[in-house]
């Protein structure tokens, strides 16, 4: 028995090893910073570059992704960093960190060394995460790099609708029957959530709001079963539909048309100001350089205009945008004071 | 036709089969090593086809789906540990045949029956694509939620020698799935302010807790006393003789594994586990099952590969995922510029085309590689446990972190492996458990969301597709109780008569 006591302590101890070096990589990433910054303080003005800054990057830069692969914002960030691996000679490596609303994925950013190695993609959802009571994540605890896409709330019906054909039809049949169109959408408390209520507001009508209104198969199918009589997402979650004809796109909840749909009709052109995006960038550990800062804006504003990257925005009927470090930096502040305010509103905040 | 044929034979060529090839391949290895399931295979090597062209990739990302299905019941069958969670119903056959030294014999029923079921669903995926998306398409939450019912209700008859215990381990599989931000209000339940159970528990870590550390415990006590068992490796392939006996099983497992497959958010565990259990509850000797019979690998194996194709249906005519993996491989078309959906039949056909020539070509080379290697992965577990095990635990330490990026995962591995040795001592299921935690969060996602479709009428539940369900599911439960009755009755008579 005792021995059979010792191979199990033996085993445990393997096992315990093994986490430890699956969790030291912090403590690693501490050490190479140190190193990192010896070598800066070091009067070696080979190691520096030409423009004066350090010589970073100097190893494999992770990049954490919020979501999972295979989704609209992994597949944003791989083609980008294919393209800046090229750009600044190092490898990047794009590891997937879901849930908690991307809350979980950013916290590991932020736990992370502030040197520039971690960074992450960051999404709008980060201006609600502690109004929802998700995370104690806010903006403060990020640096901005720059931000490189958006998707614009749009309003989809299916094909063949019979009770309204536009968006001022809509808006007057709910505003005759409160309450009873069923008004589908994606995750709850999510951005396309929030453009209903929105909306909702600014039009003066009630809705019966279905969240997570994907379920098995996705939002664009349900809609076309007429198991819900609106969605409201972004072009991109129901392409396929969209391309069959099954359902209609009839409004964008954007400040102008969107660039793939200019046959499609703003809110505001109906009179109704209302405007909801999702914004993707990415962002650093507080207090990372402002050097480091540059090189990585720099690059990710070559990749965001490289033609792989213009193609591949085409191909999926986004948007592209470009907003450097500091622009950034007040639209996520911006983000915070127009979407808390919505949940506070809808009972949602905490 | 002409046109049909030339077009895909235009797709052809050496450099992409050797790709499907590599792909099987790399599917296999990764597939067949507990923790790394096909759905990260496929998650890991996608970035590598970002840089070929696009028929090369499609060629690539089926091969590794194909292979990483299959891969997952090598480990089953030899160390109990399914790679996959599809793999966890052939664990239950398959183990034992290998503890009795018949482990190359138990990996060629798998992959013989794994080809069976991958080349039917293809057949399915060929001629009734679009008939086949246009019915899945109108599964929507009534429809899944009392699939979810019809599933639970599989494992309460699946257990019908220990009915308490199998529902114990169904429903702590369904606890487990409440645990994490409410799907439809975001809302965090039983997380204690923890952000790591914010996103829920990981079936990943979850599985390999259960079946892999809970598996290592138990070797622990048994180490030194076991005498060892050399594996009979003569013969791998199965023998005509045998799949004569199995055909019926592997038909009827095909088409269950093809149309749950084709269910978007259903998948292969489910598939799996009904196939079993329906072969179980019409077999001759359901007694048998559990014990080691080629039957209790056929089926699961069978329908599992068979919900490749299926879920291949309405990612091609839908642009909808069947499963995670296909929601991967959809991305990645999307990286290449391919959208999937109803159109692509007219605009893109080539695309179509190669997909199903790929599945198939990715099956054959599935059987091929499968048997070959059958024997050099029997031998393998000829190594010395005390060397062998501490690997696996390694494998299985890896696996938890690598499936979710979180050392957070590595505990829960452990408690829940904690928690399956415990389970196993007292005879509760632990596949009862896995599959609550699949259907739980189906069941109530989509119970939920029906009702706030319907604004609180019930009658959503009574639509005609749930109304088939239902049917089923009552005639599942009393069918085989009421077939019981009546043979006791039966005999009691004979028994009677024979007295007077």
């Amino acid at each position: 028995m005792k021995k059979r006591f010792f191979q199990f302590v033996g085993i445990a101890a393997a096992a315990v090893m093994m986490m430890a070096g699956c969790g030291n990589d912090s403590g690693e990433k501490a050490a190479a910073a140190e190193k990192d910054a010896q070598q800066k303080e070091a009067p070696d003005n080979d190691a520096q570059s030409e423009d004066g800054s350090s010589d970073y990057p100097g190893k494999k830069i992770e990049v954490i992704i919020p979501q999972g692969v295979g989704t609209g914002s992994d597949l944003i960030a791989r083609v980008l960093t294919s393209v800046m691996e090229k750009d600044l000679g190092v490898p990047f490596v794009c590891t997937n960190v879901e849930g908690g609303s991307t809350s979980i994925g950013l916290q590991q950013m932020a736990d992370s060394e502030a040197d520039g190695y971690t960074i992450a993609m960051n999404m709008t959802n980060l201006a609600t995460l502690q109004a929802l009571g998700y995370s104690e994540l806010s903006r403060e605890d990020v640096e901005a790099i720059c931000s490189v896409n958006f998707d614009g709330a749009s309003l989809f019906i299916k094909k063949g609708e019979e009770r309204f054909t536009n968006l001022p039809e809509l808006v007057e049949y709910a505003k005759a029957h409160p309450g009873e169109l069923s008004w589908g959408t994606g995750q709850a408390g999510g951005m396309w959530h929030m453009a209903i209520l929105k909306f909702c507001s600014v039009a003066g009508i009630e809705v019966n709001v279905v969240p997570n209104a994907g379920g098995g198969v996705g939002l664009g199918l349900t809609l076309a079963n007429g198991d819900i009589d609106v969605a409201v997402s972004c072009p991109v979650d129901c392409i396929a539909q969209l391309d069959s004809g099954d359902i209609e796109f009839i409004a964008s909840l954007t400040a102008e048309r969107q660039e793939s749909y200019p046959d499609v009709p703003t809110a505001k052109e109906s009179g109704w100001d209302c405007e909801v995006y999702s914004t993707r960038g990415f962002v650093a550990p507080k207090g990372t350089p402002k050097d480091v800062i540059a090189v990585l804006e720099k690059a990710f504003k070559n990749a965001v205009d490289s033609e792989e990257y213009k193609e591949y925005v085409t191909s999926q009927n986004t948007n592209m945008i470009w907003r450097g470090a500091d622009e950034y930096t007040e639209w996520l502040k911006e983000e915070v004071d127009t979407y808390v305010p919505i949940l506070e509103e809808a009972g949602l905040a905490k | 036709m002409l046109a049909t044929i030339s077009s895909v034979l235009s797709t052809l060529s050496f450099g992409t089969i050797c790709l499907v090839l590599v792909g099987v391949v790399l599917g296999i290895a990764v597939g067949s090593i507990p923790g790394l399931t096909a759905t990260m295979a496929v998650a890991v090597l996608t970035s590598f086809t970002f840089g070929m062209e696009s028929g090369s990739a499609i060629a690539m990302l089926l091969g590794i789906f194909v292979g990483g299905v299959y891969g997952g019941s090598i480990s089953a069958i030899l160390m109990k540990i399914p790679g996959t969670s599809s793999a966890v119903m052939t664990a239950l056959d398959g183990y034992p045949m290998s503890c009795r030294g018949e482990g190359g014999k138990a990996i060629g029923i798998s992959t013989v029956s794994s080809f069976f079921g991958g080349i039917v669903s293809c057949i399915f995926l060929i001629l009734g694509c679009s008939a086949i998306a246009r019915i899945a398409a109108k599964f929507t939450y009534p429809e899944y939620f009392v699939i979810a019912v019809f599933g639970l209700c599989v494992i309460a008859n699946a257990s019908a020698d220990s009915l308490l215990k199998g529902l114990l381990g169904a429903i702590i599989g369904v606890f487990i799935t409440t645990i994490g931000m409410d799907n439809l209000t975001g809302i965090p339940r039983f997380t204690f302010g923890s952000q790591n159970l914010m996103s829920g528990i990981g079936m990943v870590p979850a599985l390999i807790g259960l079946f892999g550390v809970s598996e290592i415990m138990n070797q622990l006590f048994t180490i030194d006393s076991e005498k060892k068992q050399q594996q009979k490796i003569d013969r791998i392939f199965p023998g005509w003789e045998v799949l004569g006996k199995l055909k019926g099983v592997l038909l009827r497992c095909s088409i269950i594994g093809t149309i749950i497959g084709a269910l978007p958010g259903a998948g292969g565990p489910i598939a799996a586990f009904v196939a079993y259990n329906s072969e179980k509850s019409n077999s001759k000797h359901p007694e048998k099952f559990g014990t080691g019979i080629p039957e209790g690998i056929a089926a699961p194996e069978c329908a599992n590969n068979a919900t490749v194709g299926g879920a291949l249906i309405p990612m091609l005519a839908l642009g909808v995922p069947g499963d995670a993996v296909t929601a991967i491989i959809l991305g990645a078309f999307a990286i290449h510029g391919i959208r999937l959906g109803p159109m692509i039949f007219q605009e893109t056909p080539e695309v179509v085309y190669s997909v199903y020539v790929y599945t198939i070509i990715a099956n054959i080379f599935m059987i091929i590689i499968g048997l070959l290697a059958a024997r050099w992965f029997a031998k393998l577990i000829n190594t010395d446990k005390k060397i062998l095990m501490p690997l696996i635990l390694m494998a299985c330490v890896i696996g938890s972190y690598a499936s979710s990026n979180k050392v957070f995962d590595i505990y829960v591995m452990v408690i829940f492996g904690i928690l399956g040795f415990f389970m196993d001592k007292v005879g509760i299921s632990t596949s009862a458990l896995i599959l609550g935690q699949v259907l739980g969060a189906l069941a109530e996602t989509n119970f939920r969301s029906a009702l706030t479709m319907s604004q609180g009428n019930y009658a959503i539940f009574f639509r005609p597709i749930p109304c088939v369900f239902w049917a089923l599911t009552i005639a599942m439960v009393v069918v085989p109780k009421t077939r019981k009755v009546i043979k006791t009755r039966k005999s009691n008579k004979s028994k009677k008569e024979e007295a007077e």
